[in-house]
């Protein structure tokens, strides 16, 4: 007889990683056994001295404890599965949990056997009548925990897919806070959530869609000290944050407690999606051995994002979260789908895994977490131009109101100086200042100035290397902060 | 010969169009296509380019043939 045991996850560490062992056996008892033979570290985690199933060790044979049969001595069938549920009183025994801001509780770490509940079965009709998920399928998305990083542009459309999908445990990373800028694409937080945490938007948006989901809420950001253990305690990671250094770490902790990664990724019109799964194909460092010099690749704060692109793409990662967990065939594996939502088209780029991959390849060379924003670039100090003059807001108005002679470069865009300037501002982009550096009088002091202070630095950099002499003043936060200290009634966009 | 590139993320911005169809001399490989397109765009000799022949993931030294699409794109990190 082959009988399939669920191994829970506190334990499968001990059981090779593995989520499932398939084992020969008449029995449950033999059946047992014959994990322990294979896996002889599990053995003092499943038995005590007197060699007797150890009391907080509940076994399952299809949906009953084994107690309430006959014991080890239950007769197993052909094809049927057995599951070990370390029990609610003793599961700190086996799998301690350690994480500090998880709003866990006891039997959300212990998997019992699912059963669906007529209110389920309901729900979950136009499932259930699909044979490619039927209600196996529908048990596995229950018994399913997926971790989703960020509760932003990906994560919204994200999360609610797998909540209404009936994803059994869905953990949600975030440390951020609603801002009325972030409506335009995160549907999954209105605007009476604005000021709110993400996070608590999200559980309740996620709640109000599916009451049977439980809703792990970690208010914290990830970080290369606490995503090993959060990683452990789930089966699938979603990547839907902002930034190089958090997919770095996403990707690395992924590869490193062995779980697919499935990825989502944006830009402007364009949106990237792939499931990177060390264990069977490409890992992101496979096709992004380097992150992109710091600055280079503009965010969506700085770029700008058409709000229904992470829409499709959240959507896209959806889809293929549930299908990993079916098991489907045909997952987005060793390939990358680039999408543009301007020209509406789909392409894939075939991807393989590379051997010589320092975290996946044949000699890894990362074993452990690494400083991710350092390994991005991001801890050069930006200050690294000490010749680079600054000035705030505040000191800007006191030159208006001084009356100093001074001029006003914006490097921004012409739809940008569109919706804000601040008075006497010439607008020259960026990607034009060095073409059009002689309509900038060298003589005068010249404030640059743009949204945030990043692009003006830049200009300040190039007109410098194009052997500009005149005195260049670098004007701190831009006209966010000029609109936020000085003259609020200047729009914030 | 006649090789179709296509520019996906901030290399389309730095280009100006998404696609191109460049003529080279032969053998030309990916990395002399993306040398020549970086002089008259020298923005693009700032980024690590990713490059994918005829939709495969491919490297710099690889020989284009006669009407292969060669497309060009970054690491993008939006969320």
């Amino acid at each position: 007889m082959s009988v399939t045991i669920v191994i829970p996850t506190p334990l499968r560490q001990f059981a090779g990683g593995n989520s499932e062992v398939e084992v020969s056996a008449a029995t449950a008892g033999d059946a047992l056994r014959e994990l322990t033979t294979e896996h002889g570290e599990l053995r003092k985690h499943l038995y005590n001295d007197q060699d007797k199933l150890r009391n907080f060790i509940n076994v399952y044979v299809g949906d009953e404890d084994i107690r309430h049969l006959d014991g080890p001595a239950t007769v197993v069938k052909d094809g049927e599965t057995i599951m070990i549920v370390p029990s609610i009183a003793g599961g700190s025994a086996v799998g301690t949990r350690t994480f500090l801001s998880a709003d866990l509780d006891a039997d959300k770490q212990s998997r019992v056997p699912t059963e669906l509940s007529n209110d389920e079965i309901a729900r979950y009709s136009r499932h259930l009548i699909l044979p490619e998920v039927g209600l196996e399928g529908q048990k596995k998305l229950k018994n399913a925990r997926v971790l989703t990083i960020g509760t932003g542009g990906l994560g919204s459309p994200l999360g609610l897919y797998l909540a209404a999908a009936g994803v059994g445990t869905i953990g949600v990373v975030d440390f951020d806070v609603v801002d009325s800028s972030n409506l335009q694409r995160q549907i999954i937080h209105g605007t009476k959530d604005v000021g709110r945490s993400k996070i608590e938007s999200a559980r309740d948006r996620l709640q109000d869609i599916n009451p049977h989901t439980k809703v792990e809420a970690f208010e914290t950001r990830l970080t290369s000290e606490n995503a090993l253990e959060l990683f452990k305690e789930f089966d699938v990671i979603v990547d839907g944050t902002d930034n190089f250094p958090t997919r770095y770490l996403v990707n690395d902790a992924s590869v490193l407690t062995g779980k697919p990664n499935v990825y989502g990724s944006i830009f402007r019109f364009e949106g990237q999606a792939s499931v990177f799964w060390a264990e069977k194909g490409a890992c992101y460092r496979c096709l992004y051995p380097e992150p992109p010099p710091p600055g280079l690749v503009p965010s969506c704060a700085e770029g700008g994002v058409l709000g229904v692109l992470p829409g499709i793409v959240g959507t896209i990662q959806a889809n293929e979260v549930i299908k990993v967990i079916l098991g489907a065939e045909g997952i987005l594996l060793n390939r990358l789908l680039l999408f543009d939502a301007w020209k509406m088209t789909f392409r894939q780029l075939k991807l393989r895994k590379d051997p010589e991959c320092p975290l996946c390849g044949d000699n890894p060379t990362i074993k452990e977490l690494i400083d991710y924003e350092q390994f991005c670039g991001l801890k050069d100090p930006v200050e690294a131009k000490p010749d680079l003059e600054e000035i705030t807001v505040t000191e800007l108005k006191a030159l208006f109101d001084s009356g100093a002679d001074f001029q006003l470069i914006d490097v921004r865009e012409p739809h940008e100086f569109e919706i804000a300037r601040i008075p006497t501002a010439k607008l020259i982009p960026l990607g034009e200042v060095v073409n059009r550096i002689c309509e900038i009088k060298g003589a005068k002091t010249t404030v640059v100035q743009c949204k945030g202070g990043v692009r003006s630095a830049k200009a300040i950099q190039y007109l410098k290397d194009a052997g500009f002499e005149g005195r260049l003043i670098n004007l701190k936060g831009g006209i966010r902060a000029w609109s936020n200290e000085v003259d609020p009634s200047v729009p914030r966009y | 010969m006649k090789v179709n590139v296509l520019f996906f993320g901030v290399t389309a911005d730095i280009i100006g169009v998404r696609e191109l169809e460049l003529t080279a001399e032969e053998p030309t490989t990916a990395g002399s296509i993306i040398n020549q397109l970086s002089r008259q765009h020298p923005a693009l000799a700032n980024h690590k380019l990713l490059i994918a022949i005829n939709e495969e993931y491919a490297d710099a030294n690889t020989v284009l043939n006669d009407g292969d699409e060669l497309a060009l794109f970054t690491a993008v990190s939006g969320g």
